[in-house]
């Protein structure tokens, strides 16, 4: 034997899949939305993610040298972050406010937990919020003027002068990459066939939101659940934000637990209360309760653990 | 018609046509025999020769301390060297007889014996545990101890395990395929220990030659049957196998008899067929040696004793140790030796040791660079998904690093069979049934 050896333990093989693989596929599945929203939207929203993207990645990279920690842009989770952060700010917005988000997502909300798969909240919905609160008159005065958040506010009256379709395809106003229902169904799709997400809980988050609407409004005009669905980000909420590994339950009730609560809380805030951005709010809200539906659901079963001397 | 298994598993890259087509090849050994005395769970075996002896092979060298041990034979004919600790392959000083080969391969005289059928059952198991035979599936338990039940009338099922479900193995397929006359007849022998058990043959789907010809010999077998399994790793563990066989699931603690089932590999299977029908030791494995690195992959019939290199040799060499076609010398890639299959096989440090009975397979595979570096857990959920067990493996892997025993198990961890599974699907390559394992053996 003349060639180096090297030694591990069992199982000496992996599968080809890594955690690169995983978030880029959610890169790819996102692209279909983006690619709309700069289409529709024009250069300004490219620039927007071009920047809120680069922001992310790069504030990762030094906080993690700042930290002295192992660099861990490697792995992408940082570009989804920027991504679906881009995709949920309204495409007139400066530059500056999405790189601020992005520096909020990553400096705030993910490093100071300790990074990938440590972070309570997800990053892209909390620094959501953070601008929601910091640049409201930006963000509100931008969405007022969106047909679908009108629909949203208009509440019971139902009178909605836009067709299905024009929803459907995403011809009215709203954020980037969340106007286009065809774009981010065609991302699900490909996240689902290649089995990185389930419908676990975007299907129970929705169908369960669509309940606590319909109670609540007594409305079911199929125009006006479907601008419900549009409207506000709960596609891409439900699907790319809900969803993050990190944030969500374990266990397959917990997880079914998780998105009713989503439903419940998301119609609650559009219903009761200012009607645009319940999605983010009830996702931040039911983040922090993942630890505790962990803990109640968690297959733990107290034993009798035999004394001995230790 | 949808073929029954169990919850969860992998379907890893299984390498298998490397070696499936390669019937059995009987290797010579080279001038040097070790015969550790402790090849199994249990005690260790008592050296019934000393140095400078002769032995012939077939010769018994050492003798079962107790019950729970097992007999040693010599494999080749020659003189007894030496007697002292040898280093084995996976680094592990032990004590072993070393026999020098003298190249005759002069043989005993072996007993004839009487037709099985005229056997008392008392003789049937003094014979299988003289011959030395341990369970050859990874199980490591002398074969005449899982056998020995208080209750002989409680098996149900005898499960004979043909799945072989550890990528790039092939030595039990080649068995079922060219041995089945004997695998027959050796059910039938084990069947006469338990006058309610039924003899089930499992196979998974991906190997169909050996069904079609298994089904033909079971015809005229009353008390045989062949079982096809979905192709799934790790559909050959033992509660898998019952689970998927018989539908009776192992909970706990609980081993197989508890559910009335017994699982033997068919290696097994044809050495007791051949220690009770023709009065034949435990002297070789058949061994798949197998794996990317090495040019021409093999089925082996291996003498125990044999040392790992003269497997290599047999299989062309490592690729990477020869010079290329175009005059070049090879890459030297790190390469990774292992003793049994991919998934829960052990690492080779040495090629200078012996062949045990415990030798399931020999794999040379190049390192795996990706696999080493460790990132953070996403709870992507998969590792949940895939294990057989259904455990939370990244939560038993997290409470292990904290070495949160009372935790560990009330999330079941000491359930674990060590399959890999998590291991092998997680995306951050975290080292999840490593770490599992080595806290399960700090508690027992």
């Amino acid at each position: 034997m003349k060639l180096p050896m090297t030694a591990s333990q069992a199982p000496h093989i992996r599968a080809p899949k890594s955690t690169a693989g995983i978030m880029t596929a959610v890169i790819i599945a996102l692209l279909p939305a983006a690619g709309f929203g700069i289409y529709y939207f024009g250069l300004n929203a490219l620039y927007l993610i071009l920047a809120t993207v680069a922001t992310a990645v790069i504030a990762e990279y030094l906080a993690c040298l700042i930290g002295k920690k192992k660099v861990t842009t490697g792995d992408y989770s940082a570009v989804v972050t920027g991504l679906i952060l881009a995709l949920c700010l309204p495409p007139d917005m400066p530059i500056w406010i999405g790189v601020a988000g992005a520096a909020f997502a990553i400096l705030v909300v993910k490093i100071p937990f300790g990074g990938l798969g440590r972070n309570i909240v997800n990053p892209a919905a909390a620094a959501r919020c953070f601008l929601l609160l910091s640049f409201a008159p930006m963000m509100i005065a931008r969405q007022n003027t969106v047909l679908a958040t009108s629909i949203l506010t208009a509440g019971e009256e139902g009178d909605i002068a836009v067709s299905l379709l024009d929803l459907i395809f995403g011809h009215l106003g709203g954020m980037i990459g969340e106007t286009s229902m065809l774009a981010l169904a065609a991302g699900v799709v490909f996240l689902v066939l290649l089995g990185v997400v389930d419908l676990r809980i975007p299907g129970v988050y929705i169908l369960s939101f669509l309940g606590f609407i319909v109670l609540f409004t007594k409305n079911t005009d199929p125009v006006y659940l479907v601008a419900h669905l549009i409207g506000g980000g709960l596609l891409l909420g439900a699907f790319f934000m809900a969803t993050d590994f990190v944030t969500r339950p374990l266990s397959v009730a917990g997880q079914l637990i998780y998105g009713l609560l989503l439903g419940f809380l998301t119609a609650v805030f559009r219903f009761y209360g200012s009607g645009m951005e319940g999605v983010v709010f009830a996702i931040i809200i039911v983040n922090f309760l993942t630890p505790l539906i962990d803990k109640c659901i968690s297959g733990y079963r107290p034993q009798k653990v035999k004394n001995d001397e230790t | 018609m949808t073929l029954r298994t169990f919850v969860g598993g992998v379907l890893p890259r299984d390498g298998k046509d490397l070696t499936s087509e390669k019937p059995i090849k009987f290797v010579l050994p080279g001038k040097e025999l070790v015969y550790p005395l402790l090849q199994h769970d249990g005690s260790q075996a008592v050296p019934y020769v000393a140095v400078g002896d002769k032995v012939l092979t077939g010769q018994l060298i050492a003798g079962g301390d107790g019950f729970f041990s097992s007999c040693i034979y010599a494999s080749v004919s020659g003189q007894v060297s030496v007697i002292g600790e040898r280093r084995m392959a996976d680094g592990e000083m032990i004590a072993a007889i070393v026999v020098e080969n003298d190249g005759l391969y002069d043989e005993i005289t072996y007993q004839t014996m009487p037709p099985p059928e005229e056997m008392t059952e008392a003789e049937i198991h003094e014979r299988i545990r003289d011959a030395g035979i341990v369970g050859l599936g990874g199980s490591k338990i002398p074969t005449h101890v899982k056998l020995s039940l208080e209750n002989p009338e409680q098996i149900a099922f005898l499960i004979i395990n043909g799945i072989e479900c550890e990528p790039y193995l092939t030595a039990d397929l080649r068995i079922l395929l060219e041995e089945s006359e004997r695998i027959i007849s050796g059910i039938n022998v084990l069947l006469r220990l338990f006058p309610y058990a039924h003899g089930i043959i499992s196979i998974t789907d991906d190997k169909e030659e050996a069904i079609t010809k298994l089904m033909g010999l079971v015809e005229r077998e009353a008390k045989i049957n062949v079982r096809v399994l979905k192709t799934k790793y790790p559909q050959g563990s033992e509660r898998q196998l019952v689970f998927s066989v018989t539908g009776r699931k192992l909970t706990g603690m609980m081993s197989p008899p508890d559910v009335g089932c017994l699982v033997l590999n068919v290696e097994t299977i044809l050495n007791i067929s051949r220690a009770v029908i023709e009065g034949r030791n435990l002297m070789s494995r058949i061994i798949t040696v197998s794996g990317d690195a090495l040019c021409e992959p093999q089925n082996l019939s291996v003498r125990l004793g044999t040392s790992y290199q003269t497997l290599i040799d047999e299989a062309g060499g490592l690729i990477d140790e020869k010079d290329g076609s175009d005059g070049k010398k090879g890459k030297n890639r790190e390469v990774k030796m292992i003793a049994g299959g991919p998934m829960r096989g052990e690492i080779i440090v040495a090629v200078d040791t012996p062949v045990t009975k415990e030798t399931a397979g020999f794999l040379c595979l190049y390192k795996d660079e990706e696999a080493d570096v460790e990132a953070a857990c996403i709870k992507c959920r998969k590792c949940i998904s895939v294990c057989p067990e259904r455990l939370q493996p990244l939560r038993l892997a997290t409470l292990a690093e904290k070495g949160d025993r009372k935790s560990f198990l009330a999330y079941d961890g000491m359930c674990c069979n060590g399959c890999g599974c998590c291991s092998y699907i997680c995306p951050a390559k975290r080292h999840i049934t490593q770490r599992i394992k080595a806290f399960m053996k700090g508690i027992t």
